[in-house]
């Protein structure tokens, strides 16, 4: 049986300002991985926890991870599968979101994404041959996977990708985790950008800045400019933020730009009027399957947010922005604290 | 000889064997890490049965909130021992955005504020032709 050996896990940075808090940076799941926390001396101990979790994540979920858990299952000619408890929480949430958003987010869009050229982490997605795109089509759906227990059935031919909720799922993980391990004070944690925090946040809440844009957007542009601003700072204090953009993650492939946010309707990237929308919620998987649905749900999306009472900014390609459920409109501004309904 | 120097003393009645006294104390340290896996697996499940429970009443579509909003607008309280943080720890922006951002105020403003932060992508976020 081969052996299958864990990844390296690169080393933290301490990236911390102020004296009353510690903040810590490093690379994780394809992106970057920020933890900050407060007393700052129980950091130690944090990080190992969030390393944990992650470490945990990453080797049931990933699907750019020839040896992870969902890998096995893909590769797998048998339908039904006995999967680990972790994994079968991250398909459980994943469809729970495909079910409360009415198929706006769903995780069988795995083989669209690899159709379209994101069949790797992300670092080495490179540029497709021409003509070489996949014909427009909805993908399996998420009501073809079965999940009893700790036991998933996958039609054959599915692949799953758990990005609109693996994020946030695993930023609620590391933040209790970490907050579980420090003993006191209060923790945020952020998976590219996914936050989640535990414990009790500084006086104000915890201060973020919440970005429309990336600089992705501008790079094919000459003399691109040297920084983006960040559209607003506002104030966490409990429960989570998530912000999804199409802006980021992007690649070209036939001639045509893509981006990861797929349209479960037709397999291809999600095309509305709103090029970044975060939302705050009581999880930051409820945030960040909150957040890809409003990108996919297009013209529908503010709307729909306000139907489900979460706070949400919403950032158009035409430079409008939308706020809801009482997402604040000054900078600094602290976000509603949100309750289970 | 001082007795200090000695290697060991020797049990006292009714007391264990210098290398039982090790296996109780090797037994008691795995049932404590027992216990505190167990606890997280606890808190786990918790935390799980938040995200799944609101999931599961929320319902795509509704107008009926699903969730209640607290709105916090008198200024934040510093005296109860928490820190004020003035500069942003994170950014969220979509996945591999990082920012730094100039210090703040503890107190939530209530002016509009100038944009206050540079945004940077990870080298390689991008991947065009």
């Amino acid at each position: 049986m081969p052996v299958t050996r864990p990844p390296r896990v690169p080393p933290w940075s301490r990236v911390d300002s102020e004296a009353a808090v510690a903040v810590a940076v490093r690379d994780a799941l394809g992106t970057d991985a920020r933890v900050a926390l407060w007393p700052p001396d129980g950091l130690a101990v944090a990080l190992d926890a969030v390393d944990a979790e992650l470490s945990r994540l990453d080797q049931q979920a990933s699907r750019f991870r020839a040896g992870s858990e969902i890998s096995r299952i893909h590769r797998s000619p048998r339908r039904v599968h006995r999967v680990s408890r972790g994994l079968a929480e991250a398909v459980g949430v994943a469809l729970a979101a495909a079910r409360w958003t009415g198929g706006m987010t769903d995780p069988t869009v795995g083989s669209a994404l690899a159709a379209l050229g994101y069949d790797r982490d992300f670092a080495s997605v490179g540029p497709g041959p021409t003509g070489s795109l996949p014909v427009p089509g909805p993908v399996p759906g998420w009501r073809s996977v079965e999940l009893r227990g700790r036991l998933l059935r996958l039609p054959a031919g599915t692949c799953l990708d758990l990005g609109a909720t693996g994020k946030g799922l695993g930023a609620d993980r590391a933040a209790a985790a970490a907050w579980r391990a420090s003993g006191r004070g209060g923790v945020l944690v952020s998976l590219g950008g996914d936050i989640a925090v535990a414990g009790r946040p500084p006086a104000g809440g915890w201060p973020v800045a919440v970005a429309e844009s990336s600089l992705a957007c501008f790079r094919d542009l000459a003399g691109l400019p040297a920084a983006v601003p960040a559209a607003q700072v506002v104030r966490l204090a409990a429960g989570a933020l998530a912000t999804s953009s199409v802006t980021g993650r992007q690649w070209r492939r036939g001639g045509q730009r893509m981006h990861h946010i797929v349209d479960p309707r037709t397999g291809y990237p999600a095309t509305g009027p709103w090029r970044t929308v975060s939302v705050a919620a009581v999880s930051c998987a409820i945030a960040n399957a909150a957040a890809t649905a409003a990108i996919v749900a297009g013209p529908d999306a503010a709307a729909w947010l306000a139907g489900t009472g979460l706070p949400a900014r919403l950032a158009g390609h035409d430079g409008a922005v939308r706020l809801v459920g009482g997402w604040p409109a000054a900078n600094g501004g602290q976000l509603p604290e949100v309750a289970c309904g | 000889m001082d007795p200090q120097d000695l290697p060991s003393r020797l049990p006292g009645p009714g007391e264990p064997a210098p290398q039982e006294a090790r296996a109780r104390s090797r037994d008691r340290g795995l049932r404590h890490v027992r216990r505190l896996s167990n606890w997280t697996a606890v808190a786990l499940v918790a935390a799980t049965a938040v995200t799944a429970g609101y999931l599961a009443r929320a319902h795509p579509g509704t107008q009926q909130p699903a969730s209640v909003t607290r709105s916090h607008s008198q200024a934040p309280r510093s005296s109860t021992g928490q820190p004020c943080v003035s500069v942003p720890v994170a950014v969220s922006g979509g996945s591999g955005v990082t920012t730094t951002a100039p210090a703040q105020s503890c107190a939530p403003s209530t002016g509009g504020g100038a944009r206050p932060a540079v945004v940077y992508v990870k080298p390689g976020e991008d991947r065009e032709d």
